[in-house]
């Protein structure tokens, strides 16, 4: 069995947070917030629009959209 | 009703839709058709039939293992309990019906890409092939699968062959998928051990991932730069600085701080991940309509700057996970 797979299969030992992260919260109080880089996709998607190049609006939107859902706010 | 949509919306695994969408966006852009709306929502909605059986393939396969990595996460139908297996089968079924049925506007070079898709994606789920289980094949096979099929029935929905420029980018796409797919074993290592599903993650451990993934990243970041069509300083400075950050993120990753840090590195990872997708697709799209060089990089500027604070704040506060719904909740959940 490969040392690294030995390792794996330990039971695991009770989770530890070594790096100072905000508390996880419950899913009724999560809220996403576009911060700075939501609004500078907004702006930019506005932008693009204007230019023609809708498609790739909707991208930066829905990319952005994501990435502020998916963050722990 | 309203349970069924709900099913269908988890099984979309958001993150992943975007990634396909995006491969495919950029596979109809390549050929400067990026902007035909109609011919992309066509594409979107093969692409979805898609995705939806791959994922009622993999719940379905993977349902025990799921249990141990992600117990009481409504966003596995199966172990959240906010889906039945039948229900799931029904999805895949009609799904697959449909992107078939869409591909067949495409054109035949787009049905055979989702006809082989399709096969790849059960095979390497269900049994008797299951490839999930075969270690190295495992790895390879699948981000194939992830990236050749958006991108070819983009790009096939639009021109029907295929340029040496189009091989470069598919294979530079490829490598830098294989290199973010590695690092979502993290996620799932326990349950991967327990059952022997032997990934690269289990067999090798942790700094020999990041140091393979980091390898991947910088060589498939360094392909799709030198294989798209014009390169322009600002694409290039945006692949450097977006390739250098996931080299730092992978060196954080390396030590073991934690599964929450690891869950914060590995959603950064894939924000700045995403970004260089968009900045590759804004590149070709902004290409075609011929923009000017400073309004060009004005937009790819912006986009660097947009995708780089989000994944600041990833980072910082980490990734919001829906998991801790109570056995009481969750069986109220699929009885409404």
């Amino acid at each position: 069995m490969a040392r690294g797979h030995r390792r794996l299969m330990e039971p695991p030992e009770p989770e530890e947070d070594p790096v100072e992260l905000p508390p996880r919260l419950p899913v009724h109080q999560h809220v996403p917030r576009l911060g700075i880089g939501g609004i500078v996709g907004v702006v930019l998607a506005a932008v693009l629009v204007v230019g023609g190049l809708f498609v790739i609006a909707m991208a930066v939107l829905i990319t952005v959209g994501l990435n502020g859902w998916a963050s722990n706010k | 009703m309203t349970r069924r949509i709900r099913l269908i919306m988890f099984m979309t695994r958001p993150a992943v839709a975007v990634l396909f969408g995006l491969y495919a966006a950029i596979g109809l852009a390549s050929t400067g058709h990026g902007e035909d709306r109609w011919l992309l929502a066509r594409v979107l909605l093969v692409m979805f039939g898609f995705l939806l059986l791959s994922v009622a393939c993999n719940d379905i396969a993977d349902e025990r293992i799921d249990a141990i990595n992600l117990a009481g996460d409504p966003r596995r139908p199966l172990v959240g309990n906010t889906g039945r297996r039948t229900e799931m089968q029904v999805i895949g079924t009609v799904s697959a019906v449909v992107a078939l049925a869409v591909s067949g506007t495409l054109g035949w070079p787009v049905v055979a890409v989702v006809t082989g898709g399709m096969v790849v994606s059960a095979n390497y789920s269900l049994r008797p092939v299951r490839v999930a289980d075969r270690g190295a094949l495992a790895s390879l096979l699948l981000p194939a699968c992830y990236v050749a099929t958006p991108y070819l029935v983009g790009h096939f929905a639009a021109v029907s062959r295929l340029g040496p420029a189009d091989f470069t980018l598919l294979a530079g796409l490829y490598v830098t998928f294989i290199g973010r797919i590695l690092l979502k074993d993290f996620r799932d290592v326990r349950g991967d051990a327990l059952f022997g599903k032997r990934t690269f993650l289990v067999r090798h451990g942790r700094r020999p991932t990041c140091l393979f993934s980091a390898v991947c990243l910088a060589v498939g970041a360094g392909v799709l730069v030198t294989g798209v069509q014009h390169p322009t300083v600002p694409l290039v400075v945006g692949y450097a600085l977006g390739t250098v950050a996931m080299l730092g993120l992978l060196a954080a990753l390396a030590t073991d701080l934690g599964h929450r840090r690891d869950e914060s590195i590995i959603s950064a990872l894939a924000i700045v991940g995403r970004g260089m997708l968009l900045l590759l697709l804004a590149h070709l799209e902004m290409r075609t309509a011929h923009w000017s060089l400073p309004a060009y990089t004005a937009v790819m500027a912006a986009l660097a700057l947009a995708f780089a604070t989000q994944a600041v704040t990833m980072l910082r506060r980490g990734a919001f996970v829906k998991i801790g719904l109570t056995a009481a909740s969750t069986h109220e959940t699929i009885e409404t």
